[in-house]
């Protein structure tokens, strides 16, 4: 018996080695930790992606029924106070909806109903811009990018967010009412396969924007009254101030509502344009929201945004893509090249540039 | 024991190599710090937006935006990195804005114009955003303000603007 002891006792570990192995699990893990931060956001960033995709999915399917994309904005037309029409601003998300799945949604929003206090509403329900219509206060979750820190933040009296938003293109000034815009869509407008010309794996469709949780950041928030943005984009670009917000002494809209309305199709809320690189400011060319402006894209993934080309396929497009001069006035609504390089190349459908994404 | 010691001094070192491997490097254009200053009527502007428009079309354009005492230096991919050398064409525009449309009420938060569908384009409600300099000064083409950056040495700037 006593033997046995004294023979093990000898194959036991004295304190600094177990001192020394806890220290190199220590490292191990030390070093694996950043590398699992990495990862869960990769996790998330294909999440984001995968939902671009099934948006492109939906909009094929879309011009497979109808021969036409979707509009950036259309519906009914009427008076004030807007309860039984949506003044013309319903988003194009909603005609998706039966290609998202959600087909539900989209027989009870065709179907009118009542708002909440009773009042009947004729098909395709109030404004656009209510909230006091239950199904423009439903999430479509294929519209969440995970990675957004206001994913799963909406409260029930809240719209649906949405984070994918519609490419306006490349101009700026009465991007919100010209028909066509320079991008594939547009206030009752229906582009076709026909319209790209520049090639459907060359034009973007949908591109990331953030949806706004913070007041002063450069991500969901805008400024204001910025006149001359259309004729020298810079002046949106000099509001960037440090640590991701706009800089003092620029006034920011008042509605802070970006990607939380995704019944609304004004362009502020759920469009974006092609001049300023993604994760830069956005600015309104006037006081109103639901006039023209630069529309940036952006995103919480490192280094920049996903974009849906009109092929149907997915980019990650990085925020130093060339964005040639953007101390250039405008290109012209129509054809010809965009100045803002490959960015506004890529966001125009029809602008003769021979360029393909990076 | 000895060993594990190696094995520990191994890992120190490979952790502390791999730092110095995530600075990407910056392949865009050379850029040279470039300072400027911009009075109106002999005073220093505050808040104005100094943009360089380059006059080759390959350039870039770098901008900023003035202190109190009227100094600015440019941005053009990072900020305060300065712009490309070369000739620019020089604009500066201060603009105080309109108000914001008031919210009569809160389901008509961002009411619309009376019938913007139909292609039928809103008037356009422009409450008043407005130059406070001298609008020539807003357009490259009239402002007579112009620019060479040199690759070397000082480039420090000054436009005095008059009416």
């Amino acid at each position: 018996m006593k033997k046995r002891v004294s023979c093990c006792r000898g194959r036991g570990f004295t304190l600094v080695e177990l001192l020394v192995v806890i220290a190199i699990i220590g490292i191990l893990i030390a070093l694996l930790l950043p590398a699992v931060q990495a990862a869960r956001e990769a996790a998330r960033r294909s999440q984001c992606t995968n939902n671009l995709k099934q948006l492109g999915l939906a909009l094929h399917n879309y011009h497979d029924v109808h021969n036409r994309f979707v509009p950036l904005k259309a519906g009914t037309t009427g008076a004030s106070p807007w309860d039984d029409n949506n003044n013309g601003q319903l988003c194009g998300l909603i005609p998706l909806t039966p290609f998202l799945e959600q087909r539900a949604l989209w027989d009870a929003i065709t179907a009118g109903g009542t708002l909440d206090n009773g009042t009947p509403t004729k098909p395709f329900g109030p404004a656009a811009w209510r909230t006091d219509y239950w199904p423009f206060r439903q999430q479509v979750p294929t519209l969440l990018c995970p990675s957004d820190p206001a994913y799963g933040k909406k409260s029930s009296g809240e719209q649906g967010f949405n984070n994918y938003h519609f490419n306006v293109g490349d101009h700026i000034n009465r991007n919100a009412y010209d028909r066509p815009n320079r991008g594939p869509f547009a206030h009752f407008y229906w582009a076709s396969f026909s319209d790209i010309t520049d090639g459907s794996s060359n034009t973007f469709g949908m591109i990331e924007r953030s949806i706004y949780t913070k007041t002063g950041a450069i991500r969901g928030d805008g400024v204001a009254n910025l006149a001359g943005i259309d004729q020298n984009p810079t002046l949106c670009l000099a509001t960037k101030g440090q640590n991701g917000m706009y800089a003092s002494g620029y006034t920011l809209h008042s509605e802070k509502v970006v990607g939380r309305r995704w019944a609304d199709g004004r362009p502020y809320w759920n469009g974006v344009t092609t001049v300023l690189p993604p994760n830069s400011p956005s600015c309104l060319g006037t006081a109103n929201s639901w006039e023209w402006g630069i529309f940036s894209p952006s995103s919480y993934h490192p280094g920049g945004v996903n974009a849906l080309l009109m092929d149907g396929s997915v980019r990650f497009i990085s925020e130093t893509i060339d964005t040639g001069n953007l101390a250039a006035p405008q290109p012209g609504n129509g054809g010809g090249p965009s100045p803002y390089g490959v960015w506004g190349a890529l966001g125009s459908m029809a602008g003769g540039e021979p360029v393909s994404a990076p | 024991m000895k060993y594990s010691l190696f094995v520990i001094g191994a890992l120190f070192i490979s952790t502390l190599s791999l730092c110095g491997c995530n600075k990407a490097a910056d392949n865009r254009p050379k850029r040279v710090p470039v300072t400027v200053t911009v009075t109106y009527r002999g005073a220093p502007i505050e808040g104005a937006t100094v943009t360089f428009h380059p006059a080759n079309p390959d350039g870039k354009p770098a901008f900023g935006r003035t202190d109190a005492q009227g100094r600015a230096s440019l941005t053009t991919f990072d900020p305060g990195d300065g712009a490309l050398p070369g000739d620019y064409l020089v604009t500066v525009v201060k603009m105080e804005g309109g108000e914001q449309a008031t919210q009569p009420s809160s389901t008509e938060v961002g009411a619309m114009p009376a019938n913007p569908a139909q292609g039928g384009a809103p008037s356009l409600q422009n409450t008043g955003p407005r130059h406070l300099l001298p609008a020539k000064y807003a357009d490259p083409n009239s402002s007579g303000l112009r620019a060479t950056v040199n690759p070397s040495g000082e480039n420090d700037f000054k436009f005095e603007l008059q009416d």
